[in-house]
């Protein structure tokens, strides 16, 4: 068993995976399965894995939304539908509005879930590619593997951006780092990782990745405490780029897509 | 011992593969009108890439070429990316996931079905370090660029659900369960860039990044003159672009945990040159001449090198770097490092460097190197290295 979890609150006793901090309260789940018929799932190739909704988000009061990548659209649940080239990235501002970022055309989009272009964005050439869109407050970021953040542009609650006119960074607020098998956030050791595997920080959740000869098993910790919540593993069906939103309410979201569709799961406190 | 002299002088830096998979993911084109069709095909075809500019080069299912091959084939009008369900297409350009990675080792064109039998063996997955890959055999592979001090894995791969080369520094170890780690059997570690005679040379913005001052080449500047006061006497790192014209240059760096990197515009390399300097961001009015950006690291009782990604961006024109005179700055005197390579990071023994060719053009050989799978000999080997590569020792391919 390569892979530890050790609560906050029990922060000197290891607890193997799976187990619970039996007096933190239980999370409320809810999960939604969108069939294949209403987003895309184009099946693997010779030479070329399934392509299905590659990014997703989650917004104030259940709101969320998946990109889907074959049919080049955002699909909101409950909503509209309606065309993006492209997305590296969504996430909702705590108004309700959806941004879109665009690497390979370095543009921020904002959409209202209606579908309403409302704005779009250059953002600076000083903001490394490969970024994780977060929205803190007004600021609209792209968030560094080392979880600093870019400012893209400010956004206004309905959604007009506005680029920065200087370059910045916002630095983590916590950063996770890792000292022989320990994961240590704020100077506790929230999990314990043998061999190759690590952790980044999803708003207030660390999201733990282990491997034991190449098998992957993946958790998230809520660093206030709470119930660590198992994740499934990509690449069952597809491998999306990124499967797992954290809402601007702080409940933790993924996708998993299987036979009958994509679930979209959604935990909170 | 002459078999090992053999390899290492055809063996390819691992930064070198980094640098080449940066530039295919930075790279930046312009689609038209021509580019949305392909001629070749009576398929339902459609580009991804509407008229406008790009950054990135686009996937293209079987595609395999260089940069300089992609820009003339758009320019000549062939449709940009496409998918498996295209079929193989001659008149598309782009590359997909082996092409990518098959072209950033600078080998020949395999598949992910065909790497295990060619020219890569496969390691633990506690063995993998930057520029191995991680391979799904008949679906997909990736490149692995670093993993941050929490053991966060990135990687460059050219993937069809986002059409394009990307770093993908957001998926974590979950995107490559199952996949089997590989190595190019013709790589090594060094040596590193980064060097006042050595620089890294911006060529292109916007420039994004990803190195460590940790074990980096030069250790040669303590203080600058924009903040005297301040230590900067661990490592640091070095890099230069041209500028044909005034213009901002802005830079942000950002580090790793326990890092602590600062960022340093000089007009020449040395700490007196220093014309502005920031421990995070900056933005500067440069003039016209060769212009150096030295990331170094802070001390304050202890060194905190490490991990960190710079980016920067440029408004004014660029123009051709010139050839540095190799300066020893005492950092690239690895009595191990073995191959052929001086101190500017190139062969000493050849005019362009396998990064030149993939940046400039197609893969073309260097005067006198076979285009095939030939054996060949290496200058100053002589009588030697002929009777090595005539009975197949090395049967491999200099690139």
């Amino acid at each position: 068993m390569p892979l530890w979890m050790v609560s906050i609150a029990l922060a000197t006793e290891p607890i193997v995976i799976g187990e619970s901090d039996p007096d933190a309260p239980s999370l409320q789940r809810t999960e939604v399965v969108l069939s294949w018929s209403e987003v895309g799932l184009r099946p693997a190739a010779p030479e070329s894995p399934a392509i299905g909704p590659d990014h997703f988000a989650v917004g104030p009061r259940g709101v969320s939304a998946v990109y889907d990548s074959l049919h080049k659209r955002v699909v909101v649940l409950g909503g509209a539908s309606f065309p993006v080239a492209a997305s590296d990235g969504l996430a909702f501002t705590a108004a309700g509005v959806l941004l879109v970022l665009d690497d390979r055309s370095r543009t921020l989009r904002a959409y209202g879930t209606n579908g309403a272009l409302l704005d779009s964005s250059a953002y600076p050439g000083v903001v490394p590619p490969g970024g994780w869109l977060r929205v803190e407050g007004a600021v609209v970021a792209s968030v560094d593997v080392f979880g600093n953040g870019h400012p893209l542009a400010t956004v206004s609650a309905n959604g007009a951006l506005t680029a920065p006119t200087a370059p910045g960074l916002v630095p983590a607020a916590r950063r996770v780092t890792r000292s022989g098998s320990a994961l240590v956030v704020d100077g506790r050791t929230v999990a314990l990782v043998e061999g190759r595997g690590g952790a980044r920080l999803l708003g207030d959740w660390l999201v733990v990745e282990a491997m034991d000869d190449g098998a992957v098993t993946r958790s998230a910790i809520p660093l206030d405490g709470g119930e660590t919540v198992s994740l499934p593993v990509r690449g069952r069906l597809y491998a999306p780029a990124q499967d797992i939103a954290v809402g601007p309410e702080g409940d933790l979201a993924w996708i998993d897509p299987r036979a009958d569709g994509l679930h979209l799961v959604r935990v909170a406190p | 011992m002459i078999l090992a002299l053999l390899a290492a002088a055809f063996a390819i830096p691992r930064e070198q593969v980094l640098d080449n998979a940066a530039r295919y993911a930075s790279h930046v084109w312009r689609s038209s009108a021509d580019n949305q069709y392909a001629e070749c095909t009576d398929g339902d075809y459609a580009s991804d890439y509407p008229p406008g500019e790009y950054v990135g080069l686009p996937y293209d299912w079987g595609g395999y070429v260089t940069l300089d091959e992609f820009d003339d084939q758009i320019a000549d009008g062939y449709g940009a990316g496409s998918h498996s369900w295209h079929g193989i297409l001659s008149c598309t350009t782009g590359v997909d996931c082996s092409g990518f990675v098959s072209m950033v080792w600078e080998t020949d064109h395999y598949s992910t079905s065909t790497f295990d039998s060619g020219p890569t063996h496969g390691i633990s997955w506690s063995a993998a370090k930057r520029a191995d890959a991680f391979n799904d055999a008949g679906s997909h592979v990736v490149l692995f660029t670093h993993e941050t001090d929490a053991g966060w894995p990135v990687f460059y791969e050219a993937a069809g659900g986002a059409e394009k080369v990307r770093l993908n520094a957001s998926s974590g170890w979950s995107y490559v369960d199952g996949y089997e780690p590989i190595r190019f059997d013709d790589i090594e570690d060094g040596p590193v860039s980064g060097t006042a005679g050595a620089p890294r040379d911006i060529t292109a913005f916007p420039f994004s990044d990803f190195r460590w001052t940790a074990g980096a080449a030069s250790d040669a500047i303590d203080r600058y003159a924009c903040a005297p006061e301040t230590d900067e006497s661990g490592p640091e790192v070095l890099y230069r672009f041209e500028a044909a014209s005034s213009g901002t240059l802005q830079v942000v760096v950002s580090d790793d945990v326990g890092v602590d990197v600062d960022v340093h515009v000089l007009t020449a390399a040395n700490g007196d040159a220093c014309i502005a300097r920031n421990d995070t961001s900056l933005s500067v009015e440069v003039r016209p001449g060769t212009v150096w950006i030295a990331v170094d690291t802070w001390v304050g009782g202890q060194e905190f090198p490490g991990a960190y990604v710079l980016s920067a961006s440029f408004d004014g024109a660029l123009g051709d770097l010139e050839d540095l005179d190799p300066v020893d700055t005492g950092g690239d005197d690895d009595p191990t490092d073995t191959d052929a390579r001086d101190d500017t990071g190139t062969d000493a023994d050849a005019d362009t460097t396998p990064l030149d060719r993939v940046r400039e053009g197609r893969r073309v050989p260097a005067e006198g190197e076979p285009s095939g799978c030939a054996s060949v000999v290496p200058p100053g080997l002589g009588a030697v290295g002929a009777l090595m590569a005539i009975i197949g020792v090395l049967g491999r391919r200099r690139r």
